[in-house]
């Protein structure tokens, strides 16, 4: 008896969303079906073969992201462990070796992207092509699919895009004027590393001595940092800027959500210690400014966790947007004169 | 004009159409671009249909005063070249398109469908998992729904009846562990 033939065949990738809702893509016989489901009703978009002009993949950091965060959950769940101890240790390095699973599995499906899908009428995301290897198998089922609808794009073609889209000329002026309209001064990520700086100098400050003084300074920076870091966040994503220091600011956003982290675990167990001083800041700022690094083996880590690597993105990235700005100064002569 | 998605410059040629990934020449981050035939074509524009020029000729149904030039594939009407809709290798007349999408007789013009089967099945297994007591409720429901919906259509791609199957069987025991609760009960 011969075999029902399908009329969807699925594509590789998935995309999970929060609270269940997925995305997938089927290949038809004549069309790409993108799913969006809620588990209990679906939406379909269509793309017929015939009228799909472009599909382009940009690979993106999120992966890595969430990789450094899964990596700071998990060494501070085995931190909070040994912390506690008893029954804390077992439940604890649950959690992390959960978290360290999550970030295997992360690892194994390889790094994030975007794909984008063109037709005559509309331009969007496809969201199950997610992870670039998803993407390149489903593209190794899909092109030939589209290409025996349309043929190959031919040489000539492609060649005709650059004469009749833009020449090289024109996209040559274009990329001189995007580069100068958009290059980003540097200004706020320069005050970002240098707070961050002084804010390292504030934590050994705290931990060699007991003033409040200190501390309530440092509650102070901290919060700046939190505040520049932002800035510095949507300075780059509209402007242009390294690359090196893009990656720094991002590991500083996660260096910056792993020290809050750390933060509450220190406040709640000074909460356990002392539970009167839940409602009385004052009271809490005080039990904060007397924590020294000395008394224990745990705190010391936390406080050297706090300090080597504020440290060494706060150096790394002065000496990288001081070089930064010395380049662009180079470049902004040259272009004047 | 075929741009990065990072940093919004546009793509030379020789970046498209590659076997592997490869880089913005721009901003450096890595892509894969795949274009088509269909950027390079001028999109197809449609016919307003020609006026009658003599006596005799078949006119449109919607527009008696224009040239028919095919049946509609489904009704069977006269249409001209204006009315025509050619969908799924069919010509078909806009009523009769608007019909299928309304009645969801054209599968390829839905873009919405309601999973029944997935329903039954929550209403029959999330209490469980939530708040048993409620299983009073929902089982009658999620037997209710399996067997209302056992012919309706589920998702567009492929699917299996289990998870209606699944409910059914689920509702029927806790309805049966029920009806022997209140038995007891009753009989004291």
């Amino acid at each position: 008896m011969k075999k029902k033939e399908k009329p969807y065949r699925k594509l590789p990738g998935i995309r999970r969303r929060f609270l269940g809702g997925i995305d997938t893509l089927w290949a038809g016989t004549d069309h790409l079906l993108a799913i969006d489901s809620n588990r209990f009703s679906e939406n379909y978009k269509r793309f017929y073969y015939k009228d799909i002009q472009t599909i382009i993949a940009t690979k993106t950091v999120s992966g890595r992201i969430q990789n450094i965060i899964m990596i700071g959950l998990s060494a501070l769940f085995l931190l909070a462990g040994y912390w506690i101890g008893g029954g804390g240790i077992v439940f604890f390095s649950i959690l992390a070796g959960l978290v360290f699973f999550c970030l295997i599995y992360n690892t194994i499906v390889g790094p994030t992207c975007i794909t984008r899908i063109r037709t005559h009428g509309y331009e969007g995301q496809l969201y199950s092509l997610n992870r670039l290897s998803a993407m390149r198998r489903a593209m190794k089922f899909l092109n030939p699919l589209i290409e025996n609808v349309q043929g190959k794009a031919h040489l000539d073609q492609l060649e005709s895009y650059n004469g009749v889209e833009y020449n090289d000329q024109q996209s040559r002026l274009y990329s001189d004027d995007q580069e100068k309209r958009s290059r980003e001064s540097g200004t706020a990520h320069l005050f970002l590393f240098v707070t961050l700086l002084v804010l390292c100098l504030l934590t050994i400050g705290d931990g060699l001595t007991d003033s409040l003084i200190v501390t309530l300074f440092g509650v102070f920076i901290s919060f700046a940092v939190a505040i520049l870091l932002i800035i510095a966040l949507i300075k780059q994503y509209t402007g242009r800027i390294s690359n090196v220091i893009r990656w720094l600011t991002w590991t500083t956003l996660g260096y910056i959500c792993i020290s809050y982290i750390i933060g509450l675990i220190i406040y709640f167990s000074i909460v356990f210690k002392h539970p009167d001083a839940m409602h009385n800041q004052w009271e809490m700022l005080k039990q904060l400014a007397v924590l020294s690094p000395f008394s224990s083996d745990y705190i010391a880590a936390c406080y050297m966790f706090l300090i080597i690597p504020s440290f060494v993105l706060g150096t790394a990235g002065l000496f990288t947007v001081y070089r930064y700005k010395n380049e662009a100064g180079i470049d902004d002569d040259r272009s004047n004169g | 004009m075929i741009s990065c998605k990072n940093c919004n410059t546009p793509l030379p040629a020789y970046v498209f159409n590659m076997n592997g990934p490869t880089v913005c020449p721009s901003c450096s981050v890595p892509i894969q671009a795949h274009v088509y035939p269909a950027y390079f074509n001028p999109l197809p524009l449609g016919s307003k249909g020609q006026a009658l020029i003599a006596d005799g000729q078949a006119g449109c149904y919607y527009h008696p005063k224009k040239q028919a030039i095919v049946p509609c594939s489904s009704c069977g009407r006269f249409l001209c070249a204006l009315c025509d809709v050619e969908f799924n290798d069919q010509h078909l007349c806009p009523v009769c398109l608007e019909r299928g999408k309304r009645k969801r007789k054209i599968v390829n013009l839905e873009n919405h469908r309601t999973l029944y089967d997935t329903i039954a099945l929550g209403f029959s297994v999330l209490p469980l998992l939530l708040f048993w007591p409620l299983t009073i409720l929902t089982a009658p429901v999620s037997f209710f729904l399996a067997i209302r919906f056992w012919n309706a259509p589920s998702s567009i791609v492929p699917r299996t009846k289990i998870r209606l199957i699944l409910a059914i069987l689920l509702s029927i025991v806790q309805m049966g562990i029920w009806a022997m609760i209140i038995l007891s009960i009753i009989a004291g």
